[in-house]
Formats: C-alpha cells, structure tokens, sequence
C-alpha cells in the first residue's frame, strides 16, 4: 500500500483515502477564504469538518464540488481530480437546505437524479425503492416536495444522492433547522449509511455535540486555515469535541497533528 | 469544451427544462389571450367587413390572418424574451443551479438543454396558436393558406426564438431579470432595425458614411444573428411571397453567430462562481 507523509505531519495509507486536499488557496477578491488547507479524509469514515461562521467549510464543500474556482493547491477526489467528471460521479451533495424544484413529486426527484448520473434504466426502480426505503419515505413517494417539511426534504435530499451510486456524500449542514426528532431520526440514517451502505460521510456542521456522537475523525478550521484534524477518539483525555474546539479557535491550543 | 457528450443526461435535462417551462403562467396567460384574439380579430373583422364591405373602404377580409399571423410572431418573440429571462436566472435565485451543477454534468450541457428546451416551449406555443388560427379561419371562412414554404416559414420563427431566447438568457448572468428584459428588448429592436436597413442597400455601401448609429447597426448586423430578417421572410412565406433571400449565406451567419454567442455564454458560466 502507498505510504506518504499528510497533513499536519500525519502519516496514511494513501490507497484509502477518499478525500485528498493539499495547500487549497481559494479568494474571494481581496478575502482569503481557504489559506492553504490540507485535509485527508479516510474512505469509509464519518468526517465533520468544524469550524465558526464564515470559516471556510463551505467554500471547501463547494471547491471539492468543482462550484468555485480554487487559486491555488490541489484535490483529489478517489485519487482522481475534483475537476474529473469521473470523480464527480462518486461525489453527492447535500446543501444546508435541499432545494428542487417544488412541483416535482418524491419519485420524480429521485428518477430525475438517477438520470443524471447515469444509472441504468433497469436498476432505476430497483434503485428508487431502495433508497425510499432507506431515507424513510416510503408511502411518500407521491408527495410533492412543496407539501414536505425541512426533515422530510433533507431526507429527498440524501436519497437523491444514494439513487445515482455515490460512494462519497458532503452534507452541508444537515442539521440546521430540524426539531430535536428530525436530529434523532437524521442522524440514525447517517449511522446506517456509514454501517450499511459503507458510505464516506463529510459533514460540515456547527452541531459539536452531534458530531462527537457519529463522527470517527473531525477538523477544525478556523478563518481559512485548518488549526487541527484527528481521529474522535484521540481528543485529549478529559476533554469534550466542545471543550476542544473551543480551545483550539480561540487559540489557548497550539495546532494540533493529526492521528489518523 | 470537451465534445464527448452523455444523451441520457442531455435527454433528462432537456426534458427537465420542458416540465419546469410548461408551468409557465406567462405561457398560459399568452395562449389564454391568443384564443381569445383569434376570436375577437375573426368576429371583429367580419362585423367591420359587414359594415363598410358597400363602400369598399378596404379589402379586411384578405388581411385578417396576416394580421393574426403577425401578432402572434410578435408575441412569440416577446415571450421568448421572458423565457430567455428566466431560464437560467430562476434556477439561479432558487439555489437548485448548485445541485445540479454538483452532478457530474459539463455546464454547458445544462446551458444547452436549458436554451434549446425553452425554445422548444415558445415555439410549440407558436405552432399550437398557428394551427388554431388556422383551424378557426378555415371553419369561418373556408380559406386556407397551407403550402410548403409555411415549413420554411415555421423554421425561420424557430431559428428568430432560439436566437432571442440566448440574447436574453446572456443577459441574465451579469443583471437582474428585469434590467436584462429591457435590455434584450433594446438589443432586439437594434437587431431589426439595423437587419432592415442594411439588407436594402448594397454591400459596397455598408461601410461608407460611418457614424455612431450606422457603427451600431453594422455590429448588429455582421455579429448577431439576423431576426430581423429571419422574421421578415417567415412573414413573408406565410403571406405567400417569395421574398429575395440567400439561405445559403444567411443560414451560415446564423450558425456562426449564434454558435459564438452560445460559446461566450458557456465561457462566462463557466466562470461563474456558484
């Protein structure tokens, strides 16, 4: 297996690495959204990339996504570049709030995604029933999405990922508006996602406390830059994902390097 | 721009852009008042034709469906502004462009289907108010124009409404929807006016006397595709002339011109930060 040296001094198989950004610059005009971060996200993991509001995480999802320009630095996706439409077919997105077009029913979302992403007509249904099943919306698949709430649309949302055979889901936020249940119910199908499917789960979230329950490895980046990146159960002793990002952003913490 | 191209997503798109174009209130509130008119300029005529038919003020009759066949083509290009407006930009405002461009599918693939898909909708709005036109003109009046330069015809308002509907929909990535209608208005107007006068006079002539206006009307001229002309020999096909028109060299420009503009599009969406 390929060996080399990561990020933050970090030594990793480099065959099992689904994500692979290294000295990512990304500006807009004068602002410095990503100052030459480097992230390594290993396949098969639930990683959350941390930080504050306006840190950077969403300009990381959407340079991984190919939807801003990076200046400089590079990413691989699978080994392969983020640019590469081969990559892309491994890539799903989930934004913060799922959006589509209101008048399309659950089925025809979920059809409409299958073919754009090139899934042989005689897997569709098969494929649809499937992730209907999995997501929980089953007996809803009539439904318009404008009669769905928040929860249910984030669930269209990931299912719209898992019909076109994405092995790689980034969530953007996919916490953010849904009541304590929708939480419960979201996080579970992202446990089975992870044991079931073996999907790769990036998450962006603001929710540490979530993210200390699910995830295996966590960054945190603060204004561009990332200050740390290890695995959850290497948190120093006696110390909360909470107690930690805080330290870290605030800068009672020296960076950390990672053991992935 | 890479020419490998996957048709099952193309198909998925364009048939995207037909679902979401068919809820059109525009396009229902266009075909609503469309058979309304055909109603009205049919009755209305023959009531005025009825009226002054003994002094033979003027032939009506003859001009009731060229003057349908026009507005409707007015119409058509009209609406074909509002579609070239939203096409692009709505998907914009409601955040579903992400989501679609996250998918592996090359950016000018979702320009395409979206102009071509558009087109599609203006132009089946245009040939559905034809054939009712037609249908209603021939049960009134037992008259019926139909002949084989009415193809030409219909293939010459297809080319004006594609052409209009990529005008507007450049517009729409640098404005708003409504600056970018005004715009595309202005621009268009430009284009017919200038397709009319430099069509008349001799090439020779073209480039003499230049001022600001005449500068205006030659790049409108030589660099957009020519709706004006393109419109003026459909209304002439219909009405059963056969105007002096080389398809030959026209139908070159056209290509030309409208694959740059297309190309320019693709160029700044590509750009385009999302």
């Amino acid at each position: 297996m390929n060996v080399e040296s990561g990020p933050l001094g970090t030594t990793i198989s480099k065959g099992s690495l689904a994500i692979e950004a290294h000295e990512v610059v990304k500006n807009y005009g004068p602002v410095q959204a990503l100052k030459r971060l480097s992230l390594m996200v290993k396949e098969g993991s639930i990683f959350t990339l941390l930080g504050p509001n306006g840190a950077g995480k969403t300009t990381f999802v959407k340079s991984l996504l190919g939807l801003v320009s990076i200046q400089s630095g590079n990413i691989k996706i699978y080994n392969k570049s983020h640019l590469d439409s081969q990559a892309r077919l491994q890539l799903g997105y989930l934004p913060e709030k799922f959006t589509f077009y209101s008048y399309y029913s659950i089925l025809d979302t979920l059809d409409f995604f299958a073919d754009l992403n090139s899934v042989p007509q005689d897997r569709h249904r098969a494929n649809i029933d499937r992730v209907i099943n999995l997501a929980g919306l089953t007996g809803m698949e009539e439904r318009k999405l404008s009669t769905l709430s928040k929860g249910q649309l984030q669930r269209v949302g990931i299912a719209s990922i898992l019909v076109g055979e994405k092995s790689l889901l980034l969530l953007d936020e996919p916490f953010s508006g849904l009541d304590p249940l929708g939480v419960k119910d979201f996080k579970d199908l992202l446990e089975r996602l992870k044991k079931e499917e073996h999907k790769t789960l990036f998450i962006n979230s603001h929710n540490l406390a979530e993210m200390e329950r699910i995830a295996d490895q966590f960054a945190i980046i603060h204004k561009g830059e990332c200050l740390a990146q290890m695995e959850m159960s290497h948190l120093p002793q006696g110390m909360n994902l909470e107690d930690y990002f805080t330290q870290v952003v605030r800068g009672q913490s020296s960076p950390t390097h990672a053991h992935l | 721009m890479p020419i490998n191209i996957n048709w099952n997503v193309i198909k998925a798109l364009f048939l995207n852009t037909l679902k979401k174009e068919m809820r059109s209130k525009t396009l229902i509130f266009f075909l609503c008042i469309t058979i309304c008119l055909i109603f009205v300029v049919n009755s209305g005529v023959d009531l005025v034709i009825k009226s002054f038919e003994e002094e033979n003020l003027i032939n009506l009759k003859s001009q009731k469906a060229s003057f349908f066949y026009w507005f409707i083509s007015l119409w058509s290009t009209i609406l074909a502004m509002i579609f070239g407006v939203d096409t692009i930009k709505s998907d914009l405002e409601s955040g579903i462009t992400p989501l679609l461009l996250a998918q592996p599918i090359k950016r000018w693939w979702y320009l395409l289907t979206r102009i071509i898909g558009s087109s599609a909708m203006v132009f089946s709005y245009y040939l559905l108010s034809f054939l009712m036109a037609w249908i209603i003109f021939f049960v009134s009046d037992g008259a019926t124009n139909v002949n084989w330069s009415l193809i030409g015809a219909l293939l010459g308002t297809c080319l004006v409404i594609v052409a209009v509907i990529t005008i507007s929909a450049f517009f729409t990535l640098f404005m708003g929807k409504l600056v970018a209608f005004v715009l595309s208005f202005i621009l268009i107007g430009i284009i017919n006016l200038g397709n009319t006068t430099f069509s008349s006079i001799a090439f020779s002539d073209h480039f003499r006397d230049l001022g600001i206006a005449k500068i205006l009307g030659l790049i409108t001229y030589y660099f957009f595709p020519r709706i004006g002309l393109w419109s003026s020999l459909s209304s002439s096909l219909i009405n059963g002339s056969q105007p002096d028109f080389n398809y030959a060299i026209e139908l070159a420009h056209y290509s030309v011109t409208i694959f740059i503009l297309f190309f320019l599009i693709a160029i700044f969406f590509q750009k385009r930060e999302m």
